[in-house]
């Protein structure tokens, strides 16, 4: 598959800090990249390097398989941090300035004010703005002129949950209209409802690079239910596969040492004379095994 | 380079600030300079009454040739209106972050520095367009016993006048790069231009003295060669302009322009 962007040995020093340590990484044409790490671990750093604004200490990157330049950028749709608009100008003319900067036709900028629910209030100024509303309009800005690969750094920073919900479909439109989207955050929710390739850091390193379900991808975890709660305890761990069983609320969480059929496991349950009120597999969540990946990369 | 202008040009023209300065600059330069006129033919009468019917000015300062030396030589003492916008429109761009968003979507480092350059250059062309025009209609008005060639003799004050302006407003370009903030930028300048340097011009006189920057710019336009001038300083005298100071401009303007890109290059935004 065609790579859009490599990034080699990538090293940036603040003073004596160093803020992204050796990194490599490729992201792939049409896939949805989730960057991800606690805060103050190199992803914004990183992000302003293959985006120019940030110096690399060391280290090379490319664009679209050549040497990063200038006319690259123009291609990108970048949202970092903050929105960043002249604070006296309104929405439309805030856009004019990225249209003509990116080379782009500006007739597109009343549509996308509309996709961002922002066509409205298209002639107030950027300052009278709520941050939701900043944060949509920055979205707009990386939107425009259809760019082939958008960077979105914390994209659903001041949304209220009905906005998360309108950008996290938003990235889950244009990706599968075959753009590719590198998406930064340090809520992980939000990267594993979006992303297939992930990368973490930590203190600059990569920790974990990979598709999300690979993080540790043998482990399975199964919720019980039983009216005979004592008896459920007792058989489950007599199962050979189950490693462990913990109780979350009323239920009954069972380890498994790998994946295994559910009906398995109703049926043996059933042998032994338990009747399952409920039996659902509960899916590898990415919080858990990212604080253990965390855990295991202690410094 | 007409899609930098059109870039800028939609930043300013929204920009009240920028509107209302230049405004105070227009109507400043104005009043000064219809003022002017006024004020001289006051010292005229009273230097009269005290010295037995001397003048020290002439009191014709709109009169061609005259007019172009007269009125560009009192622009200079009003230019820092024009360096204040030059300030507002590089310090601005910190100010919102967008200097990061511009080349975040694609403007070059040199690109952005060329725009805020370009700006200097048209706020400069503006206003010595203020003054030619000025010039040209109060010239007309006073001058009576008017030859046609008079009109045009001592013109080379107007370009004189532009070069100034922009070599000056590279310097403040440059200052608002290296100190990002409007009123750090603009106290310095004020620092440097008005104690510093005149203390170090007057305490090198015989070495570099003539040689800083602003010294270099504002000998572009000395002062009118009038009894009363040439009673103070000889040195700040001139009824031309004299070309080593046309080349040492345009030197410092370029080192100027240069030290912003290499100062914008190696930072982080």
């Amino acid at each position: 598959m065609e790579t859009v962007l490599e990034v080699k040995g990538l090293i940036k020093y603040y003073g004596s800090l160093k803020a992204v340590n050796n990194l490599s990484f490729s992201v792939k044409k049409g896939s949805v990249f989730g960057f991800l790490g606690p805060n103050g671990s190199g992803k914004s750093t990183t992000l302003g390097i293959i985006t120019k604004v940030t110096n690399p200490t060391a280290g090379e990157f490319s664009w679209f398989g050549e040497p990063a330049c200038n006319a690259h950028l123009k291609r990108l749709g970048t949202l970092l941090e903050r929105p960043n608009f002249y604070g006296y100008m309104d929405a439309v003319d805030n856009l004019k300035i990225v249209a003509e900067i990116r080379g782009k036709s500006a007739d597109g900028i009343e549509d996308i004010l509309r996709v961002v629910k922002l066509y409205d209030r298209r002639k107030s100024r950027f300052k009278a703005y709520s941050f939701g509303m900043q944060q949509r309009l920055a979205i707009a800005s990386a939107m425009l002129g259809d760019p082939e690969v958008l960077i979105l750094d914390e994209p659903t920073n001041g949304l209220d949950p009905e906005g998360i919900a309108e950008i996290r479909q938003m990235i889950i439109h244009i990706a599968g209209a075959g753009k590719t989207i590198i998406l930064a955050s340090h809520l992980l929710d939000e990267v594993q409802k979006v992303c297939n390739d992930v990368i973490i850091l930590r203190n600059g390193s990569k920790i974990y690079e990979g598709v999300i379900g690979g993080i540790s991808p043998e482990k399975m975890v199964l919720e019980l239910k039983s009216p005979d709660m004592i008896s459920l305890k007792e058989v489950a761990v007599s199962h050979p596969r189950i490693l462990q069983i913990d109780m979350d609320g009323d239920l009954i969480l069972a380890q498994l040492d790998s994946a295994v059929e559910p009906a398995e496991i109703n049926s043996y349950m059933h042998k032994y004379g338990v009747s399952l009120s409920h039996l659902a597999v509960r899916h590898a969540n990415l919080e858990t095994q990212f604080l253990e990946l965390l855990k295991t990369h202690k410094p | 380079m007409m899609r930098l202008i059109y870039i800028e040009w939609i930043k300013i023209s929204r920009n009240r600030v920028f509107w209302i300065t230049l405004a105070a600059y227009v109507l400043t330069i104005l009043a000064v300079l219809i003022g002017m006129r006024a004020a001289i033919i006051s010292i005229n009468t009273n230097m009269a009454q005290a010295t037995n019917g001397m003048t020290v000015l002439p009191s014709e300062i709109y009169r061609f040739p005259h007019v172009w030396h007269n009125l560009t030589f009192i622009g200079k003492y009003i230019k820092i209106f024009v360096g204040i916008l030059m300030i507002l429109l590089v310090t601005n761009e910190f100010y919102y972050n967008t200097l990061r968003q511009n080349v975040i979507n694609g403007l070059t480092r040199l690109e952005f520095v060329w725009s805020k350059f370009v700006d200097g250059v048209l706020l400069s062309a503006f206003a010595t367009l203020l003054v030619f025009l000025f010039g040209l209609i109060s010239g007309f008005l006073t001058t009576s016993d008017m030859e046609f060639s008079q009109i045009f003799q001592k013109m080379v004050f107007i370009p004189g006048y532009f070069l100034m302006l922009v070599c000056y407003l590279t310097l403040i370009m440059m200052l608002a790069f290296l100190l990002k903030k409007a009123v750090l930028a603009m106290g310095i300048l004020l620092v440097y231009s008005y104690i510093i340097e005149p203390i170090l011009a007057w305490r090198f006189d015989e070495s570099i003295g003539p040689f800083l920057p602003v010294q270099v710019f504002n000998g572009l336009i000395m002062a009118p060669k009038t009894p009363l001038f040439a009673l103070f300083n000889i040195k700040t005298v001139s009824n031309g302009i004299d070309p080593m100071n046309i080349f040492l401009s345009l030197g410092y303007a370029t080192v100027f322009f240069a030290i912003s890109f290499l100062t914008l290059k190696k930072r982080d935004l």
